[in-house]
């Protein structure tokens, strides 16, 4: 049901297919295969049962299905954003569309999740996210158990009637 | 019994027939306990949220990004229509039974709902890219066509509207012929009834000594028009008529032309749209109306046709060789064959007893077969299977 899974040490990992194979650019090719992403995402929540859940996702690319699971399935997300759109782009055709998944997946996040205080700058500016709602990581300075830590604080509470009859 | 039901148009906005079928069957299920919450696209001056005749229609935010085509504008929409169903959809506490999604245009927010939700989706595909365009010819196209089996194949169940759809889509997906279900569209019959001034209103069109040959429909190769435009000359040799077209398309003005060279240009009257009103007005004062497809799933203005009580002459092709029973309630003619086409314009036009004959069976037909009623009725029908499959099997919110 959920894709190809790969067990790594300590975690595991599901690959999706794009259930549509052609398409007429990337925006398009995203839309679709975070609609998979929702399918197998939704599985692993269901079968998750009474464990807090919390998803982590990385770039616009993925807001789409982090937007849709946190709206039907009540999961908070973490948004990491490496880039905004701004910066690799000088506008093209397709930028509207990223931009609007960019921002609205910033100003739905539990987190966003940036590597510099330029980007918070960067972002808070383009998209209006509180300054609060930022996590900088830092590589040098143990950013994984800060991750980890900002987990902890964004876990959904347990919600009645959802995952939770045996 | 309560449905979330997804289209890409909803009355006031209407781009094709899938407005219309909507909005017929989800008044008519209504009437028999299914309640329906209707989920589509936004329109200047449409409220976001209203009830109508029972429907509950929600119009999302489908402009929220400038995109450079059609296939990126549907699905960036069907990321505003997924959110805001999920939301309206939670709040009706787990009391919606099923999904509907009508046409690849909804494809990726019914399918993201099914597995987020976990309830089951039924599709009615109304027509196919690959019907549309005679093959696959770009990545568009290609594109679109994956869009609309991949619908196919995460749908419990798919409704077309023919014998001659399910076939296609049985192979052109590869969907098991035991997964769908044939149920044609609907016409109110009620639409056609009423008094108006028929004589001045017919003046606009023709002289009082000319018979109205009526077709309506899009002005593109599939709808054969130019093959109605090759006849006139073979059906002025015998009687006096004049030929109006309804509808816009990019062969308009190929077919004036065509009219021109053969002589026929003040016995054609191309209208280009009409409003409802005037076309319903229109089906009413035709002596016939002519369908003369090479591609038709269905047939719909055939059937709104006879509603209007004008005798119909169709080519023997797609949905509309199930429509019209031939000499019964309709006359049918060769596909694609100008010869046949005048033979059977004449037939109706040269005989007012047969036409008078076509016209009272046609109707009666159309009432008995073809009401919203009878297929909202048919329609529950397979939406009770489902929701009676689902409820013994596992996959649920519930259980895993």
């Amino acid at each position: 049901m959920r894709g190809i899974e790969e067990r790594k040490e300590g975690f595991r990992v599901h690959r999706v297919t794009n259930p549509v194979r052609t398409h007429v650019n990337i925006v398009t090719w995203a839309l679709t295969l975070n609609t998979e992403l929702e399918r197998v995402a939704s599985d692993i929540i269901y079968e998750s049962k009474n464990q807090e859940r919390l998803i982590h996702a990385s770039e616009w690319i993925c807001v789409p299905a982090a937007l849709q699971l946190k709206k039907a399935l009540h999961t908070p997300y973490l948004l990491s954003l490496y880039s905004t759109e701004s910066e690799r782009s000088a506008g093209g055709p397709l930028s509207g569309a990223i931009t609007y998944l960019e921002k609205s997946g910033s100003l739905q996040a539990a987190k966003v999740v940036v590597n510099s205080k330029a980007r918070v700058s960067l972002v808070q500016k383009s998209y209006g996210i509180p300054a609060d709602r930022f996590i900088i990581l830092d590589v040098a300075n143990d950013p994984i158990n800060k991750l980890i830590e900002q987990y902890r604080s964004c876990l959904s509470p347990l919600r009645e009637g959802l995952g939770d009859i045996e | 019994m309560k449905i979330a039901l997804f289209t890409w148009e909803y009355p006031p906005k209407i781009v094709g027939g899938i407005a219309r079928h909507v909005y017929g069957l989800t008044r008519a299920l209504s009437k028999i306990g299914v309640e329906t919450l209707v989920f589509t696209c936004e329109f200047p001056g449409a409220p976001r949220e209203e009830k109508i005749d029972g429907v509950r229609v929600f119009r999302v935010d489908s402009y929220r990004a400038p995109t450079p085509d059609l296939a990126t504008w549907d699905l960036v929409m069907n990321q505003s229509m997924e959110e805001t169903a999920a939301e309206i959809i939670d709040s009706e506490n787990g009391t919606i039974d099923l999904l509907h999604a009508h046409e690849w245009l909804v494809a990726k927010a019914s399918i993201g709902l099914k597995h987020t939700l976990r309830l089951p989706l039924i599709a009615t595909v109304h027509a196919t890219e690959y019907g549309r365009r005679n093959g696959l010819h770009d990545d568009n196209e290609r594109m679109i066509h994956e869009t609309e089996r991949w619908l196919t194949f995460e749908s419990w169940r798919v409704i077309c509207c023919s014998n001659f759809m399910t076939d296609h889509v049985s192979w052109v997906f590869s969907v098991p012929r035991q997964k769908i279900d044939a149920i044609p569209n609907g016409v109110d019959v009620t639409e056609f009834v009423g008094t108006f001034q028929k004589n001045s209103f017919r003046r606009l069109y023709a002289l009082p000594e000319e018979k109205i040959v009526l077709f309506v429909g899009r002005l593109v190769y599939e709808k054969g028009a130019s093959l109605l435009v090759e006849a006139v000359p073979r059906v002025l040799a015998r009687t006096n008529a004049k030929f109006v077209f309804v509808g816009e398309g990019y062969m308009k003005e190929q077919l004036i032309a065509t009219a021109r060279r053969l002589g026929v240009a003040e016995k054609t009257y191309f209208t280009g749209y009409v409003d409802e009103k005037t076309l319903k007005q229109l089906y009413r004062v035709a002596n016939v109306c002519v369908f003369p497809s090479l591609y038709e799933p269905f047939g719909i203005v055939a059937l709104e046709a006879m509603a209007a009580r004008s005798p119909v002459v169709v080519a023997d092709t797609g949905g509309l060789s199930e429509v019209v029973e031939h000499d019964r309630t309709g006359v049918k003619v060769y596909p694609n064959n100008v010869e046949s086409l005048a033979w059977g314009i004449l037939r109706v036009l040269t005989d007012d007893s047969f036409a008078n004959y076509l016209q009272a069976n046609g109707a009666r037909r159309v009432l008995e077969e073809y009401s919203w009623d009878q297929i909202a009725a048919r329609t529950k029908k397979v939406y009770e299977r489902i929701v009676e499959e689902y409820a013994k099997g596992p996959w649920k919110p519930s259980s895993t």
